[in-house]
């Protein structure tokens, strides 16, 4: 839920254990206790999407998780990020976003040994869209205070026998029916791709095809559709930026055109269907789809520069919720 | 009960030749990246790995995955 600084306050002065977006400002001038943050001033909220410097949103952590433990990860700690997650439980992960980190984590993490096995779900924290290049996003350990530009904070918990956590995403996105890229180079830039076994210039490809940029890359992994989001096409130097890595030997189409985000958010996930105890969605849909102002069912949470759902997705509401197991 | 790591649907499912949408989504990352592997380095070692680590997975989600060990090994497991 969005509160305001005191309450904030009061909540963490009272122990408990909380997951915390709010802008810079506000997050550093908070008490030491169990939580972990990131800046990001723009939340949906109960009444809708929401750009706000004066609140924070607060997410307390699910009362069956124990035994919590926060740690800072610089860019070469990440892969202990699954060795250091306690067998049943999950891990929140938040990571400023342009940092080593991210760029690693991103590149890395579907390789790191166990992932899967350890539920790891997160955020890469922003900025304000006005101070993009101005600020930068940081990441904060509430048990010490620190903040960190370049770290990723992650707060593993426990949960007891019968409980498990379990991660689910909402991608409104589907494949179109284009043609099927492929990449032979890995990363968050690209020259080149590969039509129909044809070697060819990307942002001259989708110069030629008219393609509207907002929509993203997406490949279909045996079911759970992963995007990835077009961040600018540099038609001068021939390359395109991404906002997260395509990988060699994943096929991509250009997504289908969503006609209406909102409306298809809910007969997707119609309110009361899931009971997330933590979720976030994307600053790209948020934009796109112009949510200021706009419900996506009972789903709240933090709009951020990035999903983590074990792997960083793009333009995917991402949740977590704690089932029998 | 989740069949023993020899049923043979367990490479066909790393090599993509059982191909399945799964609803979980962990399940579909972690498949497709044993995908890549397994296409990748094709040695009997490399698609022993990928069978080690899909199963630890399905073993310790079993109880989420009932209705995918259903579809993909058959009533029987």
């Amino acid at each position: 839920m969005l509160a305001d600084f005191a309450s904030v306050v009061s909540k963490i002065e009272s122990g408990k254990t909380l997951f915390l977006a709010g802008d810079e400002s506000l997050l550093k001038r908070l008490p030491k206790g169990n939580w972990i943050g990131g800046t990001i001033p723009y939340f949906m909220d109960q009444k809708g999407g929401k750009m706000s410097k004066d609140s924070i949103f607060m997410t307390e952590a699910p009362a069956a998780a124990s035994g919590v433990k926060i740690a800072w990860y610089a860019e070469k700690d990440l892969p202990r990020l699954v060795p250091d997650a306690p067998e049943n439980g999950f891990t929140l992960l938040i990571i400023p976003a342009t940092s080593p980190a991210h760029i690693s984590y991103a590149r890395n993490a579907p390789e790191y040994p166990g992932l899967f096995l350890k539920p790891i779900i997160g955020w890469i924290a922003g900025v304000h869209l006005d101070d993009l290049g101005k600020i930068s996003p940081k990441t904060f350990n509430g048990a010490t205070g620190e903040s960190s530009d370049a770290k990723a904070v992650a707060m593993h918990l426990a949960l007891p026998a019968g409980k498990q956590a379990s991660i689910g995403i909402v991608n409104l996105f589907r494949q179109g029916k284009g043609d099927v890229i492929t990449f032979e180079e890995e990363g968050f830039s690209v020259t080149n791709c590969v039509v129909g076994g044809k070697k060819l210039n990307f942002a001259e490809y989708l110069s030629a095809k008219k393609i509207d940029t907002r929509l993203p890359l997406v490949a279909d992994y045996s079911g759970t559709l992963v995007n990835v989001s077009f961040q600018a096409v540099d038609d001068k130097a021939k390359t395109v930026a991404l906002y997260a890595p395509v990988f060699k030997n994943v096929q991509y189409r250009i997504a289908e055109p969503v006609p209406d985000y909102v409306k298809s958010f809910s007969a997707i996930m119609p309110a009361g269907s899931v009971n997330p105890a933590f979720s976030c969605n994307c600053i790209l849909n948020y934009l796109y789809a112009g949510l200021e102002g706009k419900q996506t069912g009972s789903i709240t949470g933090p709009i951020t520069f990035g999903e983590i759902a074990y792997q960083l997705l793009n333009q995917t509401l991402t949740y977590l919720e704690i089932v029998n197991s | 009960m989740i069949p023993s790591k020899t049923d043979g649907n367990w490479a066909k499912l790393v090599k993509g030749e059982l191909q399945h949408n799964f609803k979980s989504v962990p399940a579909g990352l972690m498949i497709s990246r044993l995908h890549r592997a397994s296409d990748a380095s094709k040695d009997q070692a490399t698609l022993q790995q990928c069978i080690d680590e899909i199963y630890a997975f399905f073993e310790k989600y079993e109880s989420i995955l009932r209705d995918d060990i259903t579809t993909i090994f058959g009533k029987g497991a």
